[in-house]
């Protein structure tokens, strides 16, 4: 029978014969260590990024919602003021969650199922984001807009709000539905495989 | 910073032991040369992001390889072309026709075929892991891993036998 002819003996040396092409290590050690550089850099930024968006925006929305013209522009950058901040906190969040994925040197079934609890938790913050992320800062645009159409000009407050609104909804609908898609994959493929292991 | 020092040292001491290792098993994960080296070099950031909490609790081999396989899984589901990929090949292998490719390929192109869960403990074995040690790897039980490899092995022995095939 054909299948005897090979030893798990040989098998294996044809495995570790292939595919060793010489390394050189101090090369690769660098290349990982500066890969490892940017990551940290790139974790950084984000870091930064969010603080920037906390720090800047938020206390000009504050200041534009204690010296609006208007109750309602008032109220408006009040609401997006609170939009801001749950956004820039909900990214840092998302980030730090990123960061703390599950331990890599876990069993590989362990980690599939850590994977997909994980997964889970990005999903979940993503799919409520809409509710106390968006819902302030759409209800803010609302807001001032309802602000010019009583104050100044019904043309100009609907143009304002609808102009602003659809675009900013719109925008954040795909972004939101295209980084759902990508969490259900990796999970249906994750459980999937975590079937296939069982 | 000698503390730093100290873990380079480590790292390039796995890196000289486990280069080829890892080179291999990238190999049958992903498609392409650039798409493996991708992979690669994300295996050995993981291992370097993790060697500071190593304490030597397992064998180092097996924190590697634990290490390896959760990272060239997880590159797997982030990379679609991959997961096509490996979606034909599930095919192909399901088809038991000797095909013409298929007796031109070697052991890592056969490898490259198997079902996922098969790959990861051919590779082990190949490797010259034992079914304990593929335990604390997989977490998949000894015994199941040993009646897996056979029935894997036994695939391996044929297809590398039929003509044409040169390992």
């Amino acid at each position: 029978m054909s299948e005897q002819r090979e030893s798990p003996d040989e098998l294996q040396e044809h495995w570790q014969r292939q595919n060793a092409p010489e390394e050189n290590i101090d090369m690769t050690v660098e290349q990982v260590l500066e890969q490892d550089r940017k990551y940290q850099a790139s974790a950084r930024r984000s870091d930064v990024l969010a603080a920037v968006g906390a720090l800047v925006f938020l206390p000009l929305l504050l200041l534009a919602s204690a010296t609006g013209k208007w109750p309602e522009v008032r109220a408006g950058y009040g609401l997006m003021a609170v939009g801001c901040g749950i956004t820039a906190v909900a990214l840092w969040l998302y980030h730090r969650l990123n960061r703390h994925a599950p331990g890599r040197d876990l069993t590989v079934r362990d980690h599939l199922e850590q994977s997909v609890a994980f997964l889970e938790r990005q999903a979940t913050l993503l799919r409520t984001s809409t509710l106390w992320c968006g819902l302030p800062l759409f209800l803010g645009v609302l807001l001032f807009g309802a602000g010019i159409w009583i104050h100044m000009s019904k043309l100009v407050g609907a143009l304002f709000a609808g102009g602003s609104l659809l675009p900013l909804i719109g925008s954040w609908h795909m972004n939101n539905g295209r980084k759902m898609r990508q969490i259900a994959q990796r999970r249906t493929r994750a459980e999937d495989l975590l079937r296939r292991l069982a | 910073m000698e503390a730093q020092s100290e873990l380079r040292q480590r790292f390039r001491g796995i890196v000289a032991l486990y280069a080829g290792a890892i080179r291999r098993l990238a190999a049958v994960y992903v498609p392409n040369a650039a798409d493996r080296d991708d992979l690669f070099q994300e295996i050995l950031l993981a291992v370097w992001q993790a060697l500071p909490a190593f304490r030597g609790d397992a064998s180092e081999r097996t924190w590697l390889y634990r290490i390896a396989h959760n990272v060239a899984l997880t590159h797997q589901r982030k990379n679609r072309r991959a997961s096509d990929r490996e979606a034909s090949l599930d095919c192909a292998v399901s088809d038991s026709r000797p095909s013409v490719d298929v007796r031109k390929l070697a052991l890592v192109e056969l490898v490259s075929q198997l079902p996922l869960e098969d790959r990861q403990l051919v590779v082990l074995y190949l490797e010259g892991l034992s079914a304990s040690e593929i335990e604390k790897i997989t977490g998949i039980r000894a015994g199941t891993v040993s009646v897996r490899l056979t029935r894997i092995r036994q695939h391996l022995a044929a297809a590398l036998h039929r003509p044409g095939v040169t390992p």
